[in-house]
């Protein structure tokens, strides 16, 4: 019994990083010229959906392995877009874990998907301050945050309307309450 | 206890505000096309008002001694050769200073060289090159004597020639706006006027200017003054190349021809904003020696950085004390 | 609607306002930075030209024109900087990641530049 839920759990990671993979291959890298790095990120429905599915480090490896599969992918490993992507979305899922755990009942998805958001926005910006060191950078940076906690409120909108109609088919109490 | 969480972000918020707001800068800046070039006016906010009466001097400026404007007095006189033109006291004043100029300059500046400016093409931008004889044919009217002058009735006349104060008229338009800044008590201002700077301050904080590298882009050097006018001269402003030499819109008076005295961009720092104006072309005009000795004989009290055709920098009257590295 | 959910909402529009405090004071820039792996370099925005710097993958053409600077010519494939347009105001940037180019607007506190 235990086997075939280990068989299951790794199925369904694996298809939920093949998802984030798809969304982040799809997606375009920006969102109207603004700035560079603002955009919806719906490659973080992936990680959030692993946190709610399996509320615990499993988004976090999604997380961690949906860029470098990316950068396999698009053949960019080890240049300044790879450590963007991947510095935003490991920083992200672990900080979306840690808020998860600690706000308990009193932090939804929507907010988690937030700090999600925020979080991964400011990783990227913190590895781009370090590259350049330009102090007029930090002009720019409430309004990255700002889009990321938009971005990342409709991520999690948008996850918790996929988890509604997971739930309908299914009456498992794997599924964690949020 | 997420009471005083929500509470500390709101008080955050307000002092970020506070900060940004005491950051942000009380200067105002002003842009306009005036004499035939871009102003920049930057001047405290309290006083922005000081703006409307800059555009009226620069507009009257431009009434009196444009080429090209026909009201202008300096129109009527070069088209109307050897008839007395009615001008005003202003006009006779800065007329007066330019002959004299030319007179201590022995002849390197030039009030009177419109003729051979228009006839290289740096006026219209038909550039070409005129020949020996047509050269010949306009030295006549080069001669600083072909400008007479009636004191009593106010009124002058060209019997050769044209003239052109484009090697002043910004920089007296200068003088006129630091007296109207005196005159309003502002705080700070910055006006640049094609290039032209006049810096106006109450002695407190120091302005830092660049001075354009003749040949690449961005910056030979920086300076840093309390206030005055900075004017530069360059081979760079109006020019053209033929046959790999370049022939740019300093005429030297004694050849009728681009200035070639080893001198690529020269700047001049006064107090005068009329007479560093005057002096950044009369220095381009002598070169490195003569102008050094001209300029620490004549005017000590003004500083010049003058750039040779190997990029190397000289400094004339202590202007390498106003270095910032 | 959680409790946690209504700060982060209020976070989220404290850092609305913030940006648009910031906006509205923002400067008209001097200059142009373009970083690339070889270094910083500097250029006044008052003139007309283009400035080709060597980047990881190739040349890039970045023009400044009007007071305003942009990528002209990259040889990235997504050409994201050049969509990025004009930048003019301090802080703003553009960046070409694959090719290493990084373009900014700064206020160098220079007054003014004689020329």
């Amino acid at each position: 019994m235990p086997s075939q839920n280990r068989v299951r759990k790794l199925t369904i990671l694996s298809l939920i990083l093949a998802s984030g993979i798809a969304l982040n291959l799809v997606e375009p890298p920006f969102l109207f010229f603004l700035a560079p790095g603002i955009k919806i990120g719906f490659s973080n429905i992936a990680t959030l959906f692993a946190l709610y599915y399996f509320g615990g480090i499993e988004a976090v490896l999604i997380g961690a392995l949906r860029p470098i599969i990316v950068s396999l992918i698009k053949g960019n490993v080890f240049t300044l877009e790879f450590i963007l992507s991947f510095s935003g979305s490991i920083s992200a899922s672990i900080l979306m874990l840690i808020f998860k755990k600690v706000g308990g009942k009193k932090i939804s998805i929507k907010g988690v998907s937030i700090i999600g958001g925020i979080t991964h926005n400011f990783a990227q910006f913190v590895m781009i301050y370090i590259m350049t060191l330009n102090k007029l950078l930090l002009l720019y940076l409430p309004l990255l945050l700002f889009f990321g906690g938009v971005s990342g409120f409709i991520i999690g909108l948008i996850t918790q309307f996929l988890i509604n109609r997971l739930k309908k088919f299914e009456n498992e109490e794997k599924l964690t309450s949020w | 206890m997420w009471r005083r969480f929500k509470y500390s972000g709101i008080g955050l918020f307000i002092i970020i505000i506070i900060f940004f707001s005491s950051c942000s800068p009380k200067m105002i800046t002003k842009k306009g096309l005036y004499l035939g070039t871009f102003l920049t006016f930057t001047v405290d906010s309290s006083h922005s008002y000081v703006y409307n009466e800059v555009s009226e001097i620069l507009n009257k400026i431009d009434e009196k001694f444009s080429r090209f404007n026909k009201d202008s007095f300096v129109y009527k006189i070069n088209n109307k050769k050897g008839e007395w033109v009615k001008v005003d006291e202003e006009f006779i004043d800065v007329l007066k200073f330019s002959i004299h100029m030319n007179e201590i300059s022995d002849g390197a500046f030039n009030p009177i060289l419109g003729e051979v400016e228009k006839e290289w093409g740096f006026y219209d931008g038909n550039y070409k090159i005129p020949s020996g004889e047509e050269l010949k044919e306009l030295r006549k009217g080069t001669d600083i004597k072909n400008i007479l002058i009636d004191k009593e009735e106010k009124r002058v006349k060209v019997v050769a020639g044209e003239l052109d104060f484009g090697g002043l008229v910004k920089g007296y338009a200068l003088d006129l706006i630091k007296n109207l800044l005196e005159k309003e008590k502002v705080k700070r201002c910055v006006v640049n006027l094609g290039g032209n700077i006049l810096v106006f301050g109450d002695g407190k904080e120091e302005f830092k200017i660049g001075i354009r590298h003749p040949r690449e882009a961005g910056l030979i050097v920086k300076i840093k003054i309390l206030s005055g006018t900075v004017s530069t001269s360059g081979d760079y402003e109006n020019y053209f190349a033929r046959d790999g030499v370049r022939y740019h819109h300093i005429i030297d008076p004694t050849t009728l021809k681009s200035a070639r005295s080893g001198v690529i961009e020269v700047t001049v720092i006064s107090d005068d904003g009329m007479l560093g104006d005057a002096l950044s072309t009369t220095l381009f005009v002598l070169g490195i020696e003569k102008g050094e000795r001209f300029l620490i004989k004549n005017y000590p009290q003004v500083k010049a950085i003058i750039v040779d055709k190997n990029l190397n920098k000289h400094f004339i009257n202590g202007a390498m004390d106003l270095i910032v590295p | 609607m959680k409790l946690y959910d209504k700060i982060l909402l209020i976070v989220i529009i404290i850092l609305l306002l913030t940006s648009v405090v910031l906006f509205l004071n923002k400067r008209e820039g001097d200059f142009l930075f373009i970083k690339t792996d070889l270094g910083i370099k500097k250029y006044p925005l008052n003139q007309e030209v283009i400035i080709t710097v060597k980047g990881r993958i190739g040349d890039a053409e970045i023009e400044i024109k009007d007071g305003k600077a942009r990528f002209l010519h990259s040889p990235c494939k997504k050409k994201i900087c050049e969509k990025r347009g004009w930048i003019s105001k301090e802080g703003e940037y553009a960046i070409c990641i694959p090719n290493g180019v990084f373009i900014w607007i700064g206020g160098d506190d220079l007054d003014a530049i004689s020329e």
